[in-house]
Order: structure tokens, then C-alpha cells, then sequence
């Protein structure tokens, strides 16, 4: 980091590359469509070039890039959400019928209750659903999930809870059947 | 059960400080606790299956739910639960710990494919910095792009949209082989450094080679550079930025769009029936952009030598600096800061698309017309100079001599151009209105336009003139009953940049026979240039937010719209406003409004230039995050329109807007909103009604209270401001009038001043109606009081008040004096108190080395009884006023320095200590 505070721009490119996976992967949890995930991420970088100078090199470069990531994904999530109404997505209507089909109970149940977890899921708020993806399917720590998305370690407790309630009374059927 | 080990710090003590994730309800049901250890437990079991628990808890749990069947099951289930989410979502296993502690590099694609970005990612994102970061072209770059870049590698750009069109030149320009070693960066210790190779594939030899050549290359640049260091410094480039495009094309043919640029030499056509809207970034260091076009059907342009030629057809330009627009005749434009059209026909104009591109001597038809701002110069090849004024309009044909006539006033492209009209012709039977234009240095000033209101038989009418070389100016009034005073509204001519227009003011007219007299001569302050930064919530700079300029009135609650006063900050967020307002009548403050649809839209008082706490460079303005809420209560499926009240400002004048839709439940989760007010409308419906917080556990949740009221009678008429979703109700003190107050018939009246007990003359009266349920009030401004047709002091008279109808006066001095409703009686007395002032106490003020220089103190007005009306002032303390500010009236205030409250009563006609 203290090459790309020197403007070194291949050292810039080699913290791209770094870290790109996983901003690009938390930037997807919490937006959802790859456009968006790409240009969020890409927006995150450039935004770490930018504010390079304001860096305290004596700490940790995470914490620090995981805000910038979270925010730069909170602005693309309030730009959108200014310029398009709510919408139902097509996906979802499709994984929640699968899971109602019939046809299912030829499938094997794993495969069942996965799909339904999955379904279950995507049907969550975007402030419930984010924490548990970036929890359970990136591997982050509640620390960095916190960082990630600007609130405080307990409100992200508080959210895992609340959305782990919600689809264990939502998957009580498919769970007990 | 077995005996459990005490808690550290006692049951329920030191590890409940940490919140843990809370239990399911539902298996609290299945399985309640059995004791206060086992709830404790409870509240630690999912952070236990997630791995989440210092050692400590751990073993304590553990050894719990060994000795306590229902907590045991309570955790499997606590497990089952973070083994289902990781396998469903093909994260880590159960048994694998959270990746907490571990470098998170590279670990968020390891769990889905699709999680990865498109190959090239870190390319595009060096190309978007490239393309941002303008400064660090070198000239070798730009010489490679203007030679087309031939050798540009097309694989950089192929994994995604962005780097397509001539934007995406200067993208695989800068990202080819040959430019590549041109793109460079000297750092501050005066290594150079180069952008990271792309391919990697190359053999270990080639590689090696590469290495002692790129070595050899970084000396000889080295070298170089020291030499001719000022060769490769860094420079903007101009450029032409397409904002909105129908059918426009580059030289290739091809279409262009939204955010696609055009650089030196790179031709812009227009279709027959398109238009293009541009941004023209010039290669200064001032604000960008230095002008806006709007080009019209068949219109040509391209940037030569760094500035905008028009080859052919008609454009409308709003410039912001001094911009000399060459012709293909070798004539050229020279523009100031203000509106233009200009049109180019080629005499012998031939067909296709290349052949337009030569800028070869052409025989043209030119013409430019001033729509506003400064003059224009028409510049010919033979080295004529011609001056256009605002309202004409300047032509010529190559080899001719310039004509100036009197403009159109249309626009070319189809936009409306606000432009001041003639005076109209004098009668000899009507009452002339005489007055005067001038400095605050007393010098008079020239070609001045002013634009009066006045009653006329209890009507209100309006008439405009324009100052002449003296200063002087008159105006026909038309005959019949005429009020006591004229509202005066004055722009200074576009030669005269440096004075700023004074705002609608009330100016009192004395009679003469047919003469009518100003009391007042019309001053014009100079102009003020403010200049400030924008941050959001993590201290970046802001762009691209629109910032409105403002006049707040005090006491009346209406808010005027500063003409001129719109901006957008640039990309580092930096912002630049002129023609600010020199000095405001008193109870009036200036504030700047900021608006970002993603940010809480801010309002931010500033001095005046001509206070003495002003500021040329605002400090850093920190923009609020929006909040997120749920609102409940509304229909299900429904469109609403949400509005934000925006905070500081009076009740009801700004709104933001923004469109919401319900869910099947009626509910909107997860939104996000600005103000502390919201109103929320049904779309197609005329009604609105308030929403009010109620908290609820974690969750902020407003539903509907109160009345329903139509929207025409809740809000004043509302005017969004260009660019965004803001509605703001500008108007000044004077847009309503009530000519039937004085009567010659009617009960006479005194103000009187509270400290003599004398008559004070000059006073400026309004009647205001409603506001009793906390709505706008309707402040109508009836004339001076307390002055005869002569300007000698006299008893005013006036009709008797209606019901629910109260007088408010305001002096000349800021003194006020107000005569609630249903205290009417003849002979009434209204007592004008003075201001006051009030002392910052030294506790208060900023710290010795404190980067704070001026206090911004917001005055409340706790005890007024005029029902409607919650007066706020704002007045700045520092060190150069001795802590202190004036202007208030007598009475208690809540004070407000920050988010600091204090309480203070203001005397009348003297100061008070605030502490």
C-alpha cells in the first residue's frame, strides 16, 4: 500500500488483483446483478486510488477497503433504488415454484431443502440477506461483514438473527415434511 | 443437571456486554429455559455454532449443554441451522470456523463462479483510471492517440462494454504497447514509475530481455526526464463530453451516446432531426465544464487547438468563462459567461460527411445572438472587432462588414431563453416614476435593468426601464390610484459582471403631480464569488452535486431561489458560486443548498460578503448519509410519492420527492429518506398526509397521521430545481400585496417605537392569514406605514381586520412589531422593538488553534404569539465582530451552536451574554 501512496500504479494493480474477488464477491451479495457487482467493484478501486493519500499506512488495509467497498455498493443500491420501482424477480418466481412443484418430492431431499433454503433466501430484505451471504457463502467475519456494510457488530448479530428467524418460520414446512 | 462454573463477573455480568446473536423464539417455546444460567446460554448458542465465542464462553457452554438436555438441543438445532445456510449457499462447512482472522484475498470466488468478475477486470479498472485521472497522460500518450493508435491491443477492452466508442480509444490507447511506456507518473521522490504489464504468458527469455530493456528504458527516462522534465508534467486535455445525443455521429459514422467524449480534431455531426447536448472541458484549472452546448439538426463541431469550432449549423452555448470559438473562415466568436446562439451556414456548403471536416477558408454566414450575461465579439478574419450586446444579435458574411440588430430573444435548439424585454413606450398622461442606479461607491451605473411593481387602483401591476449613462431612469405608471411604493427588482448590465442584482425590495415613492419619486436610489452591491468543497459521510469529495443558492426569509418564511446561484461541484468535489449577494435586508440570511439524491440534502448557512464574518472559501461541508425506514399503514400494490421536508429550512418550502411502491402488505422496507418530515402522496391522488415516526424495536417505521390535506392548500406553488428531484417554493417577502389595507376611511393606526414611545416612520406592513394550524402563513405586503404621499411622517388608517387576521410591521432599522389576530381595535398601538444583541461567551467560543474561525448560531424564536410564524435566525460570530451578533428581535430564543442548545432573552436595544 505504501508503493500505490507513492502512485506506483503496477503496485495499484497488483492490490487489484488482490482483492478483487472478494470486492467483486461481497459487491454481488449485496447488489445482485453482475453489472452492478462490476461497476461497484470498480468504482470501490478507483475510490482507493483516489483517497490513497488519506490512508493511515499504520493500520490494517481491510477494514479500511471494505467500507469504501461497502459504500461504493450503498450508492449504487440508492442510485437504483431512486431510479426504478421495486420489481419481483423473475428468478425468484421461478425457484419458489420449483420448489412448490410436486415433481420435487423425486428429487432428493437435500437437493430439496437446499433449493428451498436458496429460494427462501432471495425472498429476504437486502439488509437481512446481506450479512447472511457474506457470512455463510464468502466466509467473512462479523467484523469485516460490520465494516462491509457500515453498521455496528452487534447490528450485524441482531441481523443474522433476525433473518435466520424468518427463514426457519418460512422453511418450517419443507424442513419438517 | 450438573453444578455449572460461576460466571465471570456473576450471572448475567461481564460477557453480556458483548450482544450476541439472540435465540430463536420459537425453540424458547419448544424448549423454555430452566434457569437463569440456561436463558444466559441460550443467548450465546448460534454465536456458538458459528464459532463466533471467545474460549472462555465456549468451554462454559460446552460444558452447560452436556448437563442441560433443552439447551443441547437448542444448539443442534443452532447447528443444523449454520450447516444448512453454508451447504445451501456452498460456503464453508459447519465444521470449517468462519474465516475470521484470514486475509480475505481471493476468497470470494472460491464459493461460486459466477462470484468472480469478468476476465480483464483489473484492466478496466486501470483504464477508467486512466480515462479519470486525465492528469496522468503524458503528451507521448496523447501523440499516440492522435496518431489513432493503430497498435492498440484489442483484447483489453473485449471483456466488457466499458471501453467502447472514442472513449474506448484513449482507452486501448493508453493501455497499447507503444503508449504504454508513455504512460508514466513521476513520484514525488522522482522515480518513474509504469503501469503493470498486462501478459504474463511470455517466456522466461523474452521476460528477461524485457527486464534488462525496460531497465535500459527507466535510465534513459530518468535522464530525460531531468532534462526535460516540464515536457512530460502533466496537463488537461480539452474535451468535448456528450451528455445526451439523437442522431448524432462521430467522423467514423458512428453513433454517439451519453458519456462518450471527443477529443482535438475528432469531427461531431448531427442528423438532420437530432440534437446533442456537450459539455465542453476545457484545459484550465478552472471549474468544469467551461461551457454546456446544445447543438441543433445538422450541426458540425470539433475541437481545434482546444476550443469548440462550429463548422456548420446552430448552437446554443451557456458559458462560464471566456471562450474564443474559431470559424473555418479564419473568424472567430469570442464569448464571456452567459447565453449564446450562435449559427454557421457555409455559403457553398457541400453534402457528406467528410468534406465538412476541413477547416479549410470557407465562405459562411455567421450570426451570434446574446440571450444574457456578457457581450459578445465578433471577431473577423481581417481583424474587425465588433461588440454584441444582450438582446442583439451580430452577423456577417465572410468578407463583409458586421451588422447588429435587435434579437430574436428565441432559442435555436428549441429552449426558452429568459431575457429582460423592452420597456414599454411612455404616454404622456401617465405618472412618470423616476429613480437612480449606482454603486455603493456612488458612481452611477449604465444600462441597468430594473423591473418595478406597483398598485395601481388596488391592482398589482409591473413596468421595467433601464438606467442610462447617468444612472437615471423612469418608468410609465399608467394614471390612477397609485400605492405608496414600488417593489424594485434590478440586474446589472452584462459589461458589469462585477455587481451582483439586487434581490425584490420595497422602496417607497413619493408623489409630485405626475411625478412619482423613489425615496431610495437603487444600489448595486458588488458581486461575491464563494468557493468550497463537498465530502460525503467517509470524507470524499463529492461530485456531480447541485448546489442552489438561497435567500431565507426570517420572518416570513419564504425562501428566494438565487438567481444564478445553481452550480455542480466537480470531481473533487469543489464548487464555485458567483454573483452572490454583496449584503441582505435585515431578518434575511443566505444559505446554500445541497442537494444528492444518494445524500441527505443539506443546508448550510453562509455570510454574506458583506458581513464582517465572511468567508471567500467556505470550510469543508460534510454531507449526511440517507437514513433507511420502513413505512407501514398504506395500501398494498400502491405507487406513492414520498416528500422530504428539508431540514433548516422554513416549514413547508422545500420538499425532496421520491417514488415508493408498497408491497402486498402495504409496507415499503428498507427505504431510503433525507428529512425528519415526511408527507406521503398517492400517485394520480391531489392529497397528502404526514408521516410520523414510531420506533419500533430496531426498526424506524412511519405510517400516516393526521389529516388528509389536499396538496394545493398544505404546500405553496413549487418549482423543482433543474437536475433534480427538489421542489422549492421561491418567493420573497413581496410576491403577494393587499392593496385595500390603508384607507383614507378607515381607524387610524400607530407604530410606535418601544423604546421612545415616538412614531416611527417608513415601516413596511403585511397582513397574514391562516397558520393557526401550523400551515404557510399568507403574508401579503400592503405599503409603508407611518408616511404620507410626501414622505412625511403621519397616522396611518386602515380598514378594519377580519377575523383570524394580524398585522406584522417591519422597520427600516429590523425593528418588529406585530398586532395579533383579534386584538384589532381603532387606535391601535403597535410597538416596534428594536434588535438586540447577544455576546458568545468565551467558553463557547472556538479553542486557541481551532480550525473553527467563525460560530453559526441558529436563533429559535420560543415566545412569539403571531400564530403561524416560528421566526429563525442565523448569525455568524468570530473574532473579527468580538463574539457578537445583532439584528435580533427582543424575546427568548432557543440558540443553537451545533448540536448545543442554550436559552437566552434578548433586550431590546441591547446585548445580553450568551453562556
Amino acid at each position: 500500500m505504501l508503493r500505490v501512496q507513492a502512485g506506483d500504479l503496477e503496485a495499484f494493480a497488483q492490490l487489484v488483483e488482490r482483492f478483487q474477488n472478494m470486492v467483486y464477491g461481497m459487491a454481488m451479495s449485496m447488489l445482485r446483478r453482475p453489472e452492478d457487482a462490476e461497476e461497484a467493484a470498480q468504482d470501490t478501486f478507483l475510490k482507493v486510488y483516489r483517497a490513497r493519500a488519506s490512508f493511515d499506512s499504520s493500520r490494517a488495509l481491510e477494514p479500511w477497503l471494505l467500507r469504501i467497498a461497502g459504500n461504493a455498493c450503498r450508492d449504487k443500491l440508492r442510485r437504483r433504488r431512486a431510479h426504478s420501482l421495486p420489481t419481483v424477480q423473475e428468478g425468484d418466481r421461478d425457484l419458489a415454484n420449483e420448489v412448490a412443484d410436486p415433481r420435487l418430492a423425486q428429487r432428493s431431499r437435500t437437493a430439496a431443502i437446499d433449493l428451498a433454503v436458496r429460494s427462501e433466501l432471495e425472498r429476504l430484505s437486502d439488509r437481512m440477506r446481506t450479512p447472511i451471504e457474506l457470512k455463510y457463502e464468502r466466509g467473512l467475519t462479523n467484523q469485516q461483514i460490520a465494516d462491509f456494510l457500515g453498521i455496528s457488530l452487534s447490528n450485524v448479530k441482531v441481523q443474522l438473527a433476525r433473518a435466520k428467524d424468518l427463514l426457519a418460520s418460512r422453511l418450517q414446512e419443507v424442513l419438517e415434511a | 443437571m450438573s453444578a455449572d462454573r460461576p460466571w465471570p463477573g456473576g450471572e448475567g455480568g461481564a460477557l453480556e456486554r458483548v450482544l450476541h446473536q439472540p435465540p430463536n423464539p420459537r425453540d424458547l417455546e419448544l424448549f423454555p429455559p430452566a434457569s437463569t444460567r440456561c436463558a444466559t446460554i441460550r443467548g450465546l448458542l448460534r454465536d456458538a455454532a458459528d464459532g463466533d465465542l471467545q474460549r472462555i464462553e465456549h468451554e462454559l457452554v460446552m460444558e452447560h449443554v452436556q448437563g442441560c438436555r433443552s439447551c443441547a438441543v437448542a444448539l443442534s438445532r443452532a447447528e443444523h441451522e449454520v450447516w444448512l445456510l453454508r451447504k445451501s449457499l456452498g460456503g464453508k462447512s459447519l465444521g470449517g470456523k468462519s474465516l475470521g482472522g484470514k486475509s480475505l484475498a481471493g476468497t470470494g470466488g472460491e464459493a461460486r463462479p459466477s462470484s468472480t468478475p469478468a476476465a480483464g477486470f483489473t484492466n478496466r479498472v486501470l483504464n477508467r483510471l486512466v480515462l479519470d485521472e486525465t492528469s496522468i497522460l503524458s503528451r507521448e500518450v496523447l501523440e499516440a492517440l492522435r496518431q489513432g493508435s493503430d497498435d492498440a491491443d484489442p483484447a483489453v477492452d473485449a471483456a466488457g462494454p466499458v471501453g467502447q466508442g472514442p472513449g474506448g480509444d484513449l482507452r486501448k490507447a493508453a493501455s497499447s504497447p507503444r503508449s504504454r511506456a508513455g504512460l508514466r507518473r513521476v513520484t514525488s521522490t522522482g522515480s518513474v514509475v509504469l503501469q503493470r504489464e498486462r501478459s504474463r504468458a511470455l517466456p522466461v527469455r523474452s521476460l528477461l530481455f524485457g527486464l534488462c530493456a525496460s531497465v535500459l528504458l527507466l535510465v534513459g527516462i530518468l535522464a530525460f526526464v531531468t532534462r526535460f522534465g516540464d515536457v512530460f508534467a502533466p496537463q488537461s486535455q480539452a474535451r468535448l463530453l456528450v451528455t445526451a445525443a439523437s442522431n448524432a455521429r462521430d467522423g467514423g459514422g458512428r453513433l454517439l451516446g451519453l458519456g462518450q467524449g471527443l477529443g482535438e480534431g475528432e469531427p461531431l455531426a448531427i442528423g438532420r432531426r437530432g440534437s446533442a447536448d456537450l459539455e465542453f472541458h476545457d484545459s484550465t484549472a478552472g471549474n468544469q465544464p467551461a461551457a454546456r452546448m446544445r447543438l441543433g439538426g445538422d450541426a458540425r463541431m470539433k475541437l481545434k487547438d482546444g476550443v469548440p469550432m462550429l463548422l456548420g449549423g446552430d448552437v446554443n452555448i451557456e458559458s462560464r468563462r471566456h471562450i474564443k470559438v474559431p470559424l473555418a473562415d479564419g473568424g472567430a466568436i469570442g464569448l464571456g459567461t452567459g447565453d449564446y446562439r450562435l449559427s454557421v451556414e457555409s455559403a457553398r456548403r457541400r453534402h457528406g460527411w467528410d468534406e465538412n471536416w476541413q477547416d479549410l477558408p470557407a465562405e459562411l454566414k455567421v450570426s451570434v445572438e446574446v440571450l444574457g450575461g456578457q457581450p459578445a465579439e465578433i471577431l473577423t478574419a481581417g481583424g474587425g472587432k465588433t461588440l454584441v450586446a444582450v438582446g442583439e444579435i451580430g452577423s456577417y458574411r465572410t468578407g463583409g462588414d458586421p451588422i447588429v440588430s435587435r434579437g430574436t430573444g428565441s432559442s435555436a435548439v428549441g429552449e426558452q431563453a429568459t431575457r429582460q424585454s423592452a420597456p414599454p413606450p411612455l404616454t404622456e398622461s401617465e405618472v412618470l416614476l423616476h429613480g437612480g442606479v449606482f454603486e455603493r461607491s456612488g458612481q452611477p451605473v449604465g444600462g441597468a435593468n430594473v423591473a418595478f411593481g406597483f398598485l395601481r387602483d388596488g391592482q398589482l401591476h409591473s413596468t421595467n426601464g433601464r438606467s442610462g449613462f447617468d444612472g437615471s431612469l423612469s418608468a410609465g405608471l399608467g394614471r390612477g390610484n397609485l400605492g405608496n411604493f414600488a417593489i424594485v427588482y434590478a440586474e446589472p448590465p452584462s459589461s458589469r459582471p462585477d455587481l451582483c442584482i439586487k434581490a425584490p425590495s420595497a422602496v417607497p415613492v413619493t408623489m409630485a403631480g405626475d411625478d412619482a419619486t423613489l425615496a431610495h436610489r437603487i444600489v448595486l452591491s458588488p458581486s461575491v464569488r464563494l468557493t468550497g468543497t463537498l465530502v460525503d459521510d467517509i470524507g470524499m469529495g463529492r461530485p456531480y452535486v447541485r448546489i442552489q443558492a438561497c435567500v431565507v426569509d426570517e420572518w416570513l418564511g419564504c425562501v428566494i431561489n438565487w438567481p444564478g446561484g445553481l452550480v455542480t461541484s466537480n470531481l473533487q468535489g469543489g464548487f464555485e458560486i458567483a454573483q452572490l449577494p454583496y449584503d441582505l435586508p435585515p431578518h434575511q440570511h443566505l444559505v446554500l443548498l445541497l442537494m444528492d439524491p444518494t445524500l441527505q440534502t443539506t443546508v448550510v448557512p453562509v455570510p454574506v460578503r458583506g458581513d464582517v464574518a465572511a468567508l471567500s472559501v467556505l470550510p469543508v461541508i460534510r454531507m449526511a448519509p440517507l437514513r433507511t425506514i420502513d413505512v407501514r399503514g398504506l395500501l398494498p400494490d400502491t405507487e406513492y410519492t414520498v416528500y422530504e421536508e428539508v431540514p433548516n429550512l422554513p416549514s413547508r418550502v422545500a420538499l425532496w420527492q421520491r417514488t415508493v411502491r408498497t408491497d402486498l402488505s402495504g409496507r415499503v422496507e428498507d427505504t431510503c429518506v433525507g428529512g425528519d418530515v415526511l408527507w406521503v402522496q398517492e400517485t394520480g391522488k391531489s392529497t397528502v398526509r404526514e408521516l410520523r415516526f414510531s420506533q419500533q424495536n430496531t426498526v424506524r417505521v412511519y405510517q400516516p397521521f393526521g389529516p388528509i390535506e389536499d396538496i394545493q392548500t398544505a404546500f405553496p406553488p413549487l418549482d423543482t430545481i433543474p437536475g433534480t428531484s427538489l421542489l422549492l417554493a421561491s418567493a420573497s417577502r413581496y410576491k403577494f400585496f393587499d392593496g385595500g389595507l390603508f384607507q383614507p376611511s378607515g381607524s387610524p393606526v400607530q407604530f410606535v417605537d418601544q423604546a421612545t414611545g415616538h412614531p416611527v416612520s417608513g415601516v413596511e406592513v403585511f397582513t397574514m392569514q391562516g397558520g393557526a394550524q401550523g400551515g404557510a402563513v399568507g403574508a401579503r405586503f400592503a405599503g409603508f406605514a407611518g408616511t404620507d404621499a410626501n414622505g412625511d411622517p403621519c397616522v396611518s388608517t386602515i380598514r378594519d381586520l377580519a377575523a383570524g387576521e394580524s398585522l406584522l410591521a417591519i422597520g427600516a432599522d429590523g425593528s418588529v412589531g406585530w398586532l395579533p389576530a383579534g386584538q384589532w381595535a381603532p387606535n391601535a398601538v403597535v410597538t416596534m422593538q428594536s434588535p438586540g444583541r447577544v455576546l458568545v461567551d468565551p467558553a463557547l467560543r472556538p479553542q486557541v488553534g481551532s480550525p473553527v474561525e467563525v460560530l453559526t448560531l441558529r436563533f429559535e424564536r420560543s415566545d412569539i404569539t403571531l400564530p403561524g410564524l416560528s421566526p429563525v435566525a442565523v448569525r455568524f460570530a468570530c473574532a473579527a465582530n468580538g463574539w457578537e451578533v445583532g439584528g435580533l428581535v427582543p424575546g427568548e430564543y432557543r440558540v443553537l451552536i451545533d448540536s448545543s442548545a442554550y436559552s437566552v432573552v434578548v433586550p431590546a436595544s441591547g446585548f445580553v451574554r450568551l453562556h
